[in-house]
């Protein structure tokens, strides 16, 4: 073969070599630019679903007490209607866009807002074993144990969920930086 | 005041207690429990150590509660934890396999449980493997906070158990409890007719005693395997001194007690006796302490739980429906036999129990309530008769046991009304003590 021809090729060999691996090192930047943005908004979003579990377990604390305040006669049913915790405005401040929620491999917006509900439902749930403690008067059909019962199997019920979200969310947030 | 919202029950089992579960290899008597959840609003559960707390939290998580479950059931007040801590052992030696000499009987406590709040530092770490993670163990550490009575040494005093050793001394009943004891081995093990137990006690001088007893007790068959229980004849002594402590217990907080066999036999016979010698009275006694026994259509939860056939998500729901068995219990102006019978029917078909066998329900105790309230004398005979009563036994050197019994008796019917579930017949005890007064 002519050696000139050789050489021609040699370049244009080595030419597409070093183009193909630019782009493909170009290609990879850019995928691992894209990935990493999408990691920093998931951390973002993550970042502020987790500030709902300081507030969730407040409230759960809160509620409790004043549930067996009730039960117990320590406060009238006026107070605890006016001191049991407000969970849905705590959370405002924290809540997610929904561009934040879309980002989320899953989105805990419901596991959040079934909590919050749980806690609501549970004021009436209280409410409503108070009742059950006092009447029929001279024969309740409730013992004040029997609604504390009722009452903290919620609670601790609501407290394996809010430890449950705090795990799926930890565990999501370790995953954006493998 | 008794109002019979809770009641002290003992779920370890061994010879003295739940025996039959015992026999069957199991720590605890978890369908003790299930049955004392449905009759009281408050359940105090005692064992004997940690492996048995261990065991407990183990057995109700796989008999269907969780984490949580058990967490509330604490919050609530539901669950709480009565912890003797120390343990109340003979102090034996072996002479021989026919011959043990007791030297006494010992409330001991090492130097973890004299601190306070021990039951944390003992009992509380082995169950942490039950909990999923910290959090969850936490929260049931924070609810167990409050509810866990603990009673030191020094508290109860040696009064329980040196009326204890008093009556394992006595020969009539010293035969009295080792024959409960004998009855159940022979029960369980379908040996037939138990034989009559004739015991002699021989003072030696010195403080010490030979006792003998016609049947072998180191002969009986061991329940937890093929071979003999070696210190049988400690047994009737243990047995009495753990009778004693559990009454002296729910004297303290005026609560009742459910009990399994055979160590109920000997609470009634207690209970019985101190009635007797605080009223100076048999007839009074026997106006007091009452057996009451109804024959109902409801499901025998115990042998069921034990069986596993129930889980407790089921007794929780059969619970939660009998709340007519616990206001029957609660109301002592009108305990009538015939709406109890009636309300275990109801709530057995309510729980979908329709048809199930009949069963005994077996309780003693002060069971006419506030009837027996109004007929006390203004003051036990603590004064002039029953000093001069006293005076003879402590002139025998049992001045701590008899003051026990009149501790007991002095509240007996007034301030503590106790109503014991078990299986109790006072026609022994009271034979016995009409021949001790009569000898």
């Amino acid at each position: 073969m002519n050696p000139w021809w050789s050489s021609l090729v040699a370049v244009v060999v080595g030419g597409l070599i070093s183009a193909g691996t630019s782009f493909l090192l170009e290609q990879v930047r850019s995928r691992r630019n894209r990935f990493d943005k999408r990691n920093d908004a998931k951390r973002d979003a993550l970042r502020r679903a987790l500030a709902w579990i300081d507030p969730m377990e407040r409230a759960l604390n809160a509620a409790e007490i004043q549930v067996y305040g009730l039960l117990n006669g320590s406060v009238t049913d006026q107070q605890f209607r006016s001191a049991f915790p407000d969970l849905l405005s705590e959370l405002k401040e924290f809540d997610l866009s929904p561009d934040q929620r879309l980002v989320l491999d899953v989105d805990p917006y419901p596991q959040g807002n079934h909590i919050r509900q749980a806690v609501e439902r549970l004021k009436y749930d209280a409410i409503d074993h108070w009742g059950k403690t006092l009447y029929p008067k001279h024969s309740p059909s409730m013992s004040i144990v029997d609604a504390r019962y009722q009452c903290s199997q919620t609670v601790e019920i609501l407290r394996q969920q809010v430890d449950a979200l705090r795990q799926q969310l930890a565990e999501e947030y370790k995953r954006t930086f493998d | 005041m008794s109002d019979h919202t809770a009641a002290l029950v003992p779920l370890g089992s061994g010879y003295h207690q739940s025996t039959d579960v015992f026999a069957r290899g199991r720590p605890v008597d978890t369908g003790l429990l299930a049955e004392a959840l449905v009759y009281y609003d408050r359940v105090l559960m005692n064992v004997d150590s940690p492996v048995q707390f261990s065991q407990l939290i183990s057995w109700l998580i796989q008999q269907g509660l969780s984490a949580a479950d058990i967490t509330a059931l604490f919050r609530a007040g539901v669950f709480e934890f009565y912890y003797f801590a120390f343990t109340t052992n003979p102090y034996v030696e072996f002479e021989s396999p026919e011959r043990i000499r007791i030297k006494g009987l010992w409330n001991i406590q090492d130097r973890t449980m004299q601190e306070p709040k021990s039951f944390f530092k003992r009992f509380v770490p082995p169950v942490r493997e039950y909990f999923e993670n910290t959090a969850q163990f936490e929260r049931f550490v924070s609810a167990l906070e409050g509810r866990v009575i603990e009673i030191k040494a020094d508290d109860i005093g040696a009064t329980a158990i040196e009326n204890a050793y008093r009556d394992f001394l006595n020969p009539q009943r010293s035969a009295l409890m080792a024959q409960e004891l004998v009855n159940e081995i022979y029960r369980i093990k379908s040996l037939g007719k138990p034989p009559e137990i004739i015991v002699e006690v021989v003072d030696r001088g010195a403080g010490e005693f030979a006792i003998s007893w016609n049947v072998p007790l180191h002969r009986l068959p061991a329940l937890e395997g093929e071979t003999n229980i070696k210190a049988a004849v400690t047994l009737p002594l243990s047995t009495a001194a753990a009778a004693n402590k559990y009454l002296w217990a729910t004297d303290r907080l005026r609560c009742d007690l459910y009990l399994s066999r055979p160590i109920s036999a000997l609470v009634g016979d207690k209970l019985f006796e101190a009635a007797d010698v605080t009223f100076g009275s048999m007839t009074k006694a026997a106006e007091i302490v009452q057996e009451l026994e109804a024959k109902v259509e409801f499901p025998d939860l115990r042998r069921l739980v034990n069986l596993d056939k129930i889980d407790f998500p089921k007794v929780l729901e059969i619970r939660e429906k009998a709340g007519k068995f616990r206001r029957w219990l609660q109301s002592e102006a009108d305990r009538d036999r015939d709406a109890l019978i009636a309300y275990h029917q109801e709530v057995a078909q309510s729980s979908g129990f329709s048809g199930v066998a009949v069963r005994t329900l077996k309780m003693f105790g002060v069971i006419g309530g506030a009837a027996v309230g109004a007929a006390m004398p203004a003051h036990p005979i603590v004064g002039a008769a029953a000093g001069a009563a006293a005076a003879d036994l402590i002139a025998e050197g049992t001045q701590a046991a008899i003051e026990y019994l009149f501790d007991l008796g002095s509240n007996l019917g007034r301030d503590w009304k106790p109503i014991v579930f078990g299986n109790w017949y006072k026609q022994r005890i009271a034979k016995l003590l009409t021949e001790e007064a009569n000898a």
